[in-house]
């Protein structure tokens, strides 16, 4: 099994690049391998499927491609190798998969870790590094963990509980929402995730409830985290439930914004600014009186409410499954969530049976990749080992999907209607990071060397840049115009990298 | 690293080499027939067909909320100093005053500007109008209002009320409604020939100039079968390419006598005058400008808000002059509009609310200005709805006047089902 990542593989021997030039049809079997005595050696593989079943394991297929932030043929061996099963429990358990890469990347990122009072000190200027930083690790852990699956649900949580980076003290505070919100509880239960984002000073400060005070309540936590966060906007709330979930969350503040004494930037209920009088929320009288534990009563009343089980569950999979997930499985997850108090690992672990998948037609099933999404495949398809993630924060914002600066609190669209009119940036990205030109930088990809190792033996070219890009998904048209745009020209590196940008660009690359 | 390829390198320099119109026109895409999709030959026979069937409409949404208290405020009702002890703005005549509009409401100072349209009787307000429906969700009220929707018709639209409008009329161009912006609004979506170009003057398909043609062609095929919307996306993206081509961006400046503001808005709104100027067959242009989701310390006079009204207004203003500069005053209608307004009263946080009836603004050669139009509901607490400014105008009477007027619209029960519209007497 190969888990970590064979480090910067320099690799352009002419004389390989020569021999591709005088063949466009044939990828090398194994023993091409041998012929390239310069290059650092991989890790040695399973075997691979015959070329007549390019497609492989189409269970796992589908699996790699729901599971991680883009299909790559390091990540199907290894679920190829490890089972269906063992690969999802592997990964469902992901605080027990060493992730020395990420580790040793994250190493100059020293903000990660820091509380709120620390990072007000030790960041005057935020924008000088700290807000870099944390979007830096967003990309870094998408393209290098070796839990993918886990990285992919802190995406989905990052926009539950969007927050604007840029919104003021959030530019300091969205460093620990991040760590102790959404990663803390990625896979944890929902509830617990649902009380410590009331309690985030990042989200206490975006949705303005330090200003939520007895005599003059602010709705807008309130009405988002019943609109947003938990029963959806067709849920069995009103604008009275609204007005009265706001008095319930007065006073709930951040210690420095509203008192000076205690450290400032961490979570403060002030006693002084809350409102005691009776509430009804939902149709539940709150007696006069409670203090703080009127918002924790309302947290609870919130996430034990079926209407956020359905909320929930529906769009944890439509992230994970398909825009339209068949009522049957959100009925499933709902019943999992009330269940077992909203268990996020057992409702994704539903979400990614064998049977769960299947039970969605392929076409059905195809979920446009939101940006993001676009630039981790290509980059863990080809394996780009890249040391200039600040460069392709760049093309990232080019592609309008900055991490972290989705303004409002719905979190970046996840539908094919919101993405699937931009086309333009997307063919302009692949064409960028195949032709290694990112910002300034040139990165790192070795497409000959990938085919070589990678490839079923006998492909030809198109096949096997579909088989490294998706597993084969692509399918024979795409491959055809491929062949085509490769039959007029020499292939060398240059053009062999823009075949590889044509597929990437093509409308299936898009889709997972 | 030492990868460099010459060959390689000239990829990142897109001006140099091979001229962009070079390209496209050995590629034949300038004349619109390229890519040997069967897709492009209805369309490019379609372009041009018939006369223009209404004016360029530039739709501006001013998104989450923007206060209309704050931009024309009602200084001639008590019940709003009443409500906005720290936000109201002064009447006429006292220091940081209002700019009196019609002796009951004025304009906020900062947006002095817009008294150049004003009062040449070229842009008009209307006050207390928009979304009739209950919600106060930004996304929701968004969707309905881009949606053409309302109270009663199901909100699963999946086209906007633009996008339906474009379908009912002739196309002029093969790039009807440009958005400049990152994600197309929901207002032109689902239908052809819609496309965001957030930055025209880049809008150039990528890579090495020597195989750009070759590879846009592979592309071109790989989409032509495509999915909903990427299909149809595709096409425009080349048509955009070869349409923008002709157009000089970077030279085009103001006919009018004041230069467009260096700001992003001013600088939007430039590239929105070329692209008509152009006369490229874009009927409709879009765009969004800022977050108005003032719930603490709104800053109606000298905050956040005022700071967005006075990026706005002169911006505006230089659009209006360089219209009016170039005769096309007459054939350009220009809407701003946010989903609600913002409650009446201000709450502790100097900020305001979630709230409902709004303020929008026409302008055009054809618009009834230099006047408010509606009927004033009043802000004393009893007329309120649910404490917000209460609605007596459907934004749908509005945009269905100058659809019908200005627009050309021919299908107007689809573009705002479920709802018959009544003028107001916006246009002229």
């Amino acid at each position: 099994m190969d888990g970590t990542r064979a480090p910067s593989r320099r690799f352009a021997s002419p004389l390989i690049e020569r021999a591709y030039a005088t063949s466009t049809s044939v990828v090398a079997s194994g023993s091409a391998q041998a012929s390239a005595p310069n290059r650092t050696p991989r890790p040695a593989r399973p075997l691979l499927p015959p070329p007549t079943a390019l497609a492989g394991n189409a269970d796992i297929r589908a699996l790699v491609h729901r599971a991680t932030w883009g299909f790559s043929v390091s990540s199907y061996q290894e679920a190829l190798s490890m089972g269906y099963d063992a690969w999802l429990e592997w990964q469902l358990d992901w605080e027990n998969i060493p992730d020395p890469e990420v580790d040793s990347r994250l190493l100059s990122h020293g903000s990660l870790d820091l509380t709120n009072p620390e990072l007000l000190i030790r960041f005057p200027d935020p924008l000088a590094g700290l807000t870099l930083q944390l979007r830096e690790a967003r990309l870094e852990r998408a393209l290098y963990t070796r839990r993918q699956l886990y990285e992919r649900m802190v995406e989905f949580w990052t926009d539950h509980f969007n927050i604007n980076q840029l919104d003021e003290l959030c530019q300091w505070f969205k460093t620990s929402d991040d760590r102790e919100v959404i990663r803390r509880h990625a896979l944890g239960k929902f509830p617990d995730m649902l009380r410590a984002s009331a309690h985030s000073p990042a989200m206490i400060w975006y949705l303005d409830n330090y200003t939520n005070v007895a005599g003059a309540a602010n709705e807008n936590y309130a009405r988002e985290l019943q609109e947003l966060h938990t029963l959806g906007v067709e849920g069995p709330y009103d604008e009275f439930d609204v007005a009265e979930v706001a008095r319930c969350f007065t006073g709930w503040t951040v210690h420095g914004a509203t008192t000076s004494n205690g450290r400032p930037g961490n979570f403060y209920f002030d006693p002084n600014l809350h409102d005691y009088s009776s509430k009804t929320v939902l149709g539940v009288t709150i007696p006069a009186g409670g203090g703080k534990s009127d918002g924790d009563f309302v947290l609870d009343l919130l996430a034990n409410h079926p209407s956020t089980a359905r909320y929930v569950s529906r769009k944890m999979a439509r992230f994970l499954l398909a825009y339209e997930p068949p009522t049957s499985v959100v009925d499933d997850l709902v019943q999992i969530y009330m269940s077992t108090g909203g268990d996020i690992k057992v409702m994704v672990r539903h979400v990614l049976q064998p049977a769960t998948i299947a039970s969605v037609p392929a076409p059905r099933r195809r979920k446009l990749k939101r940006p993001l999404h676009l630039v981790t495949s290509l980059m863990r398809a080809v394996e780009v080992d890249s040391q200039f993630v600040f460069f392709l924060l760049d093309d990232v914002d080019r592609l309008g999907h900055q991490p972290f600066f989705w303004p409002t609190p719905d979190g970046y669209p996840d539908d094919i209607e919101s993405w699937g009119n931009s086309m333009l940036s997307r063919w302009t990205f692949v064409t960028r990071l195949m032709g290694r030109d990112i910002g300034g930088s040139q990165p790192d990809i070795d497409v000959i060397n990938m085919l070589l190792a990678t490839a079923p033996a006998g492909s030809s070219l198109p096949e096997a840049i579909d088989w490294v890009l998706t597993g084969g998904a692509l399918g024979p048209q795409v491959r055809a115009e491929i062949q085509r745009y490769l039959n007029s020209r020499n292939v060398n590196g240059v053009v062999l990298r823009e075949a590889f940008a044509l597929a990437a660009a093509s409308p299936g690359y898009q889709f997972y | 690293m030492n990868h460099h390829d010459h060959e390689n390198a000239s990829c990142c320099s897109e001006r140099s080499g091979m001229s962009r119109r070079k390209f496209l026109s050995s590629s034949g895409l300038a004349a619109g027939a390229a890519f040997a999709s069967p897709a492009w030959l209805p369309r490019v026979a379609m372009a041009g067909a018939g006369g223009p069937s209404g004016d360029v409409l530039v739709h501006i949404f001013l998104r989450f909320g923007m206060d209309g208290l704050s931009l024309v405020p009602p200084y001639q009702d008590a019940d709003y100093y009443n409500a906005r002890p720290t936000l109201a703005l002064p009447p006429p005549g006292q220091t940081g005053g209002a700019i009196d509009l019609d002796g009951f409401f004025g304009l906020n100072p900062q947006a002095a500007e817009l008294m150049t349209p004003y009062s040449n009787g070229h842009l008009a307000f209307v006050q207390a109008s928009g979304l009739t429906h209950a919600t106060r969700s930004h996304f929701d009220a968004q969707r309905l209002m881009e949606g053409g929707l309302g109270v009663g018709v199901a909100s699963s639209a999946t086209a906007g009320w633009l996008a339906r409008h474009l379908d009912g009329v002739p196309p002029q161009g093969l790039a009807r409604g440009l958005s400049l912006t990152d994600l197309l609004p929901f207002v032109l979506r689902g239908t052809a020939g819609t496309l965001p170009v957030k930055n025209p003057e880049t809008f150039d398909f990528p890579g090495r100039p020597s195989t750009r043609a070759d590879r846009g062609a592979v592309v071109g095929n790989m989409y032509a079968n495509a999915v909903s919307p990427l299909d149809h996306s595709a096409l425009s993206t080349f048509d955009t390419i070869a349409l923008l081509d002709t157009i000089d961006f970077a030279a085009y400046t103001s006919a009018g006598a004041i230069a467009y503001p260096d700001t992003f808005v001013g600088q939007r709104l430039r590239s929105t005058a070329a692209l008509i100027e152009a006369d490229i067959g874009v009927e409709t242009i879009s765009l969004d400008i800022g977050d108005w989701d003032d719930h603490v310390y709104l800053g109606s006079m000298d905050g956040k808000f005022a700071l967005r009204v006075a990026e706005l207004a002169p911006a505006i203003e230089a659009f209006y002059l360089d219209l009016l500069a170039r005769g096309r005053l007459d054939t350009v209608t220009t809407v701003l509009m946010s989903e609600f307004g913002r409650r009446v009263e201000e709450n502790f946080s100097f900020g305001v609310d979630h709230g409902h009836g709004n303020t929008m603004l026409a302008m055009g050669g054809h618009i009834n200005g230099g006047q408010v139009h509606g009927t004033w509901p009043g802000l004393a607490p009893a007329n309120l709805d649910l404490g917000d400014l209460a609605i007596t105008t459907d934004y749908r009477d509005v945009l269905g006047e100058i659809a019908l007027q200005r627009l050309g619209t021919t299908n107007i029960d689809e573009v705002f089902p479920g709802h018959t519209v009544m003028p107001i007497g916006i246009t002229v």
